[in-house]
């Protein structure tokens, strides 16, 4: 009965050992599972960038004043506001990873920094 | 090591820009996010439209003990900052870059409304330049415009 008894407790201490062990392991996945989430992200991002500068004329007088969202090289939203924009994302929970967004500015107005 | 930068037509005229992302404390779910090159920026700034895709909690943030308000864009601004920060860019072999900064500026307007400030960019100032240990290359009449690094730094 002692010596059951001492087994459970060894196989109890060594369930919580192997987990405190496969930790360090799970956190490195995660970090890389992470990375590559960032790197696939910045990618998609900047061939929206690109894109988005590439059509840069013509979306400025079509769309001058309003937000833009570009996603897989295409205009998916177009709206007053980049708070509504934002907010419109979020209610349909989509992920604004890879989504360039951008104000245009009104006629006439340009910023010099 | 190169890191490809983004030169653009805006208002008839030619900019800079790089996409990075941003890993800090306040920062739940780091984004990619464009930033204009501006070596007359003193710092790395993200700016309102940014702090917004972000999520940053502005009350959770500090202010500096040196240069509080700033002017950006003609408009006065509230500098906090992004403490611990980590920025993420994409060199031209594709691979991922990573370079620790001690703070990122985050820039609030003192007055209006920050629906105001929405077309203003993020700027990557020298700080980053510096801290990361970069040459800027520009050369805009062929529009090539690059960050390099020798890999013994």
């Amino acid at each position: 009965m002692k010596n059951r008894r001492m087994t459970l407790v060894n196989n109890k201490s060594l369930g919580v050992w192997r987990k405190l062990l496969i930790l360090p392991n799970v956190l490195k996945h995660l970090t890389m599972l992470e990375e590559e989430i960032l790197l696939k992200d910045l990618k998609d991002y900047e061939k929206n960038a690109e894109w988005f500068n590439a059509k840069y004329t013509e979306i400025v007088k079509k769309y001058e004043g309003k937000t833009v969202a570009v996603k897989g090289q295409r205009i998916v939203a177009v709206k007053a506001t980049l708070d509504e924009t934002l907010k419109e994302f979020e209610l349909e929970k989509e992920d604004i990873g890879s989504i360039y967004i951008a104000t245009i500015p009104e006629k006439a107005i340009a910023f010099i920094l | 090591m190169k890191i490809p930068l983004r030169t653009h037509k805006q208002f008839d005229e030619l900019m800079i820009s790089v996409t990075a992302t941003i890993k800090a404390p306040h920062i739940r779910r780091p984004l990619p996010l464009e930033f204009l090159v501006d070596t007359g920026s003193p710092w790395i700034a993200l700016a309102p439209r940014d702090v917004k895709k972000t999520n940053i909690p502005i009350s959770a943030l500090k202010k500096p003990t040196k240069f509080v308000t700033i002017l950006f864009a003609g408009a006065k601004f509230w500098r906090y900052l992004l403490g611990n920060a980590s920025v993420y860019l994409v060199n031209e072999l594709g691979n991922m870059v990573k370079i620790d900064l001690p703070t990122v500026s985050v820039l609030w307007p003192t007055k209006g409304k920050s629906e105001e400030f929405d077309c203003i960019p993020s700027v990557l100032g020298c700080d980053f330049i510096t801290l990361g240990g970069f040459h800027l290359h520009f050369d805009p009449s062929n529009l090539i415009a690059f960050l390099e690094k020798s890999e013994k730094q």
